[in-house]
């Protein structure tokens, strides 16, 4: 169970003016520029379960997920893993935890990934069966016998992946951080991965944060999501909740002979239109209220105004709702 | 204990991971043996136009030279992790170490292992042995004692100076040049303390202690001072160790993540 109250970070990024004499005055004055990078996030995450942390680059996320792993201190604020402040008690809560960070490596180099893990299995003292269960299940999903003795340094990226995370999982944390796990990766690893998390999360009751880019991650995983934007909280919904109340929206995307400028104004005009707008020169995309029309009332009332070739209905995804979430974000902002 | 088992297990895994490059696992070995080799023929080509520095002969100032060695080959064998923080800062490792439930000076540690280490702290042990015998030093067990003691407070000086150069570094993020100007001083330790200025005398007894590694040892095995003098040793010691965690801490308490 994690709690987070009123978290704030702030970096001080130091002014140093080009030069010598830049240096000299910023050694004498200790200029320093504020850049809040988390401001005042409150959630709270029960055991098991499974939350995507989203939001765009430079939002806050990865500072979130260091001062919850002890890496950094928080500026103001409290948080509890399982109890413990991370921050006071870095060692205690690095026993109950695992992190994954996508873009570095968490194993040795230098050293076979088959030795890492012994390693990694006397610094967090796994028991015998604990350890050879866990690498058989890895083995399994992930193939590591494949390349288990090699060095990391000789892996390609989706093979070392797959060993961090393996290598993060080995001591059965209860609570698993993952930041941009899939990042780069070939869409078999990816998948691979999204299998793991999920059965350790279903099977095992284990914590997962998540961030990334890739909506199929989250949808894939999560059953929650939490968007940050700006290091502020703007939204925190159980994934259904959020279906719901976005699946009132439907959409269409409607391919037209002609050009049509002043269509979308036309539409946007009329009640129970809620979007309208020309992605390209021919296509238009429409958002409706499914109460007050069906699909081939809409086609027909654009067919008034324009010739039609091609129309779709689309989805509703997280990728639509989570774009009308940063919009509304920013429209409150 | 648990400590040192799992330190002795990175460092094995560190050799294994080295030895898998043949080659270069012997290079390094006799590159190590090579370059305090080169230190030494420094040293005759000087006694060949002096005969005494400071009242020293070249056996004795070898002495000192070959405590030098030792403590540098242990550095660079087991310790050379210690070099390079910030550069370890910028590599997100310090994010990494921070996420395992070990102390963070271990991994330090134990993150790199180089065998020239073992070239330079094996020529180093030759050049006392041998001189102590051109010298015909009477031993008695007390030296034999002191001997060993010097041996192993003497590398964990140089260790310890090395960690608290490079948490210096790291907490004035990165200031260029600080880390190698002190590793420089460690020339000084290779002559008798006596040829120098009294204010360099007291750093290189005190906050940077490299003459308690060589020069306060040796003048009491060779009977220049009396025994109470070895205790300048220890006491450098737990100084230097002070120091090297009030600065590691230092910078601990002001370190902001990789950042990105
Ligand atoms: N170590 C740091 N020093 C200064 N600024 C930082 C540091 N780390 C992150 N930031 C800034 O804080 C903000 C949030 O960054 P981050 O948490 O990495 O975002 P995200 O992971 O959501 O992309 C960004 O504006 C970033 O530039
Ligand atoms: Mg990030």
């Amino acid at each position: 169970m994690i709690s987070v109250r009123k978290l704030t970070k702030e970096f001080k990024i130091p002014v140093k003016p080009p030069g010598m004499k830049g240096a000299i005055r910023h050694l004498i004055r200790g200029e320093y520029k504020v850049k809040v990078a988390v401001e005042s996030v409150d959630f709270s995450i029960e055991q098991g379960e499974a939350v995507a942390y989203i939001g765009p680059n430079g939002a806050g996320k990865s500072t979130t997920i260091k001062m919850l792993t002890g890496i950094l201190k928080p500026t103001s604020g409290e948080i509890l893993v399982n109890g413990i402040d991370p921050q006071r008690h870095r060692i205690q809560n690095a026993k109950n935890i695992g992190v994954v960070f996508g873009q570095r490596t968490q194993l040795w180099w230098d050293i076979p990934v088959e030795e890492s893990f012994a390693l990694l299995k006397n610094i967090y003292e796994v028991p015998d069966a604990v350890y050879n269960e866990n690498l058989k299940l890895f083995n399994e999903i992930f193939g590591l016998s494949e390349f288990i003795g090699r060095s990391a340094r000789k892996l390609s990226l989706g093979q070392r992946m797959r060993a961090d995370l393996a290598a993060a999982l080995l001591h059965n944390p209860s609570t698993v951080f993952l930041d941009e796990p899939t990042i780069g990766l070939d869409i078999g690893t990816k998948e691979a991965m999204r299998e793991l998390i999920q059965r350790i999360n279903r099977e095992k009751g284990v914590t997962i944060i998540l961030t990334s880019h890739d909506l199929k991650d989250v949808e894939d995983i999560c059953r929650r999501i939490i968007v940050i934007d700006g290091g502020r909280i703007i939204c925190d919904k159980e994934i259904s909740q959020l279906t719901k109340e976005y699946a009132m929206d439907r959409g269409l995307q409607i391919t037209l002979l002609d050009m049509q400028k002043e269509l979308p104004a036309r539409l946007l005009g009329q009640e129970g239109i809620s979007y309208a707008a020309m992605e390209d020169a021919h296509t238009l995309e429409i958002h409706f209220k499914p109460e007050m029309y069906t699909a081939f009332e809409i086609v027909e009332e654009v067919n008034k105004y324009a010739r039609i070739q091609d129309f779709r209905l689309r989805e509703p995804s997280i990728e639509r709702m989570i774009e009308k979430i940063y919009r509304s974000g920013e429209q409150s902002a | 204990m648990r400590t040192i088992r799992i330190f002795f297990q990175m460092t094995g895994a560190n050799l294994r991971g080295l030895m898998s490059f043949k080659t270069d696992f012997l290079v390094s070995f006799f590159a190590g043996l090579l370059s305090q080799t080169i230190g030494l023929l420094f040293l005759s080509v000087l006694f060949q136009n002096i005969p005494a520095i400071a009242g020293w002969t070249v056996y004795e100032v070898a002495i000192l030279y070959g405590y030098m060695f030792f403590g540098e080959g242990i550095l660079t064998l087991f310790f050379q992790g210690t070099n390079g923080l910030w550069h370890q800062v910028r590599l997100g490792d310090i994010d990494r170490y921070m996420t395992r439930p070990i102390s963070l000076e271990l991994q330090i540690c134990g993150r790199q292992t180089n065998l020239a280490g073992a070239g330079t702290a094996l020529t180093g042990l030759a050049v006392m042995l041998y001189s102590f015998g051109k010298l015909q030093i009477s031993w008695n067990l007390w030296k034999a004692i002191l001997f060993v003691v010097s041996l192993i407070l003497g590398a964990g000086i140089r260790v310890d100076i090395n960690f608290a150069s490079s948490a210096l570094a790291m907490l004035l993020e990165g200031a260029g040049g600080i880390k190698g100007a002190i590793e420089r001083v460690q020339e000084m330790g290779k002559y008798p303390l006596d040829i120098y200025p009294k204010v360099f005398r007291i750093i290189l007894l005190t906050l940077i202690p490299y003459a308690a590694i060589s020069y306060v040892p040796a003048v009491v095995l060779l009977g220049r001072a009396p025994y109470p003098y070895f205790l300048l040793l220890p006491a450098a010691t737990l100084l230097i160790i002070g120091l090297r965690k009030w600065i590691f801490a230092k910078a601990m308490e002001r370190y902001e993540g990789a950042g990105n």
